[in-house]
């Protein structure tokens, strides 16, 4: 029976998140190669949503900065029972991207919202693992196939940085409605991909 | 609460959009209820995939040492470290 290697990065799920969770327990031991090893997984990732967010590369690099240094600095902060260690450094990028909006706020230009999923082949995609760009279609299928109102939300929340009351604002709509579209849209996601949340590196395997 | 009601508040935990209420109601009833949890997870994943979805862009190769200058400075700077010349 072939085994599954802790340390392979396409390994399932929950050796993804036992392995993560091992890394910041490290890191609140003050070890920077711990932390080293979660830049290496998610600075790239991280980078290319803020930049999306904030839509520059001064922005975008502040953002990851800031994302890193409060890992090192309230890793006791994270806790393994509500979620994982990546979902938890993607919940403080969008904090961080939405504080560098509100910094920057005369440098917006945000009349419309420029929420762009198409799988536009950028340069840096030559070193891009294939499995992730299986993953990216995946994800943007099931967003493409929300009702367009949930839809809408969901990206103005996640892609654009809004707060909820932004996106309320944004589209004229009650806070209470757009909360729900939400987190109604979320569930739905979840509904959609499912499996291959988890099922994704299965290929991998040796 | 409804299991239903309970995967929304994950939801709305996911994206950090819970008041100090609703966080405690989410909580009490994972506590004892496995499939919520589990549920809870994949929204999880849900934003993690999310994340991955944005057009890909590599970082300055530079960014790293950025950082690794600036956490080196919180230890210099925190009162349970040692000078950061120690590390
Ligand atoms: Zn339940």
């Amino acid at each position: 029976m072939p085994e599954r290697t802790v340390t392979d990065p396409d390994g399932g799920t929950d050796a993804r998140r036992d392995e993560e969770a091992a890394l910041l327990a490290r890191v609140r031991d003050r070890d920077e190669r711990a932390l080293e090893a979660l830049y290496q997984r998610y600075a790239g990732a991280l980078y290319s949503l803020a930049y999306q967010v904030t839509g520059g590369d001064r922005f975008a690099q502040d953002v990851v900065q800031e994302v890193f240094i409060v890992a090192w600095r309230d890793a006791q902060r994270f806790d393994p029972s509500r979620g994982s260690v990546g979902a938890w450094l993607f919940g403080l990028a969008r904090h961080k991207a939405i504080d560098v909006l509100r910094r920057e706020a005369t440098a917006r230009r945000r009349s419309a919202p420029e929420v762009d999923l198409e799988l536009e082949v950028a340069p840096d995609d030559v070193d891009h693992d294939a499995w992730q760009n299986l993953r990216r279609e995946r994800v943007v299928e099931a967003l493409r196939s929300l009702p367009a109102a949930q839809r809408e939300s969901v990206e103005l929340a996640f892609f654009a940085g809004l707060t909820h009351v932004e996106v309320a604002e944004r589209l004229g709509i009650p806070l209470g409605t757009a909360k729900t579209r939400i987190r109604t849209g979320l569930l739905r996601l979840r509904d959609i991909l499912g499996d291959s949340l988890s099922e994704m590196p299965a290929g991998s395997r040796a | 609460m409804n299991h239903r009601h309970v995967l929304e508040l994950a939801a709305g935990a996911a994206l950090d959009d819970l008041d100090p209420e609703e966080r405690d109601a989410m909580a009490a009833h994972l506590a004892g209820c496995p499939a919520c949890r589990a549920g809870a997870r994949e929204l999880d994943e849900v934003i993690l995939a999310l994340g991955m979805v944005s057009p890909r862009r590599t970082p300055p190769p530079e960014l790293w040492g950025s950082i690794r200058a600036a956490i080196r400075a919180t230890n210099a700077g925190s009162p349970d470290a040692g000078p950061a010349s120690a590390r």
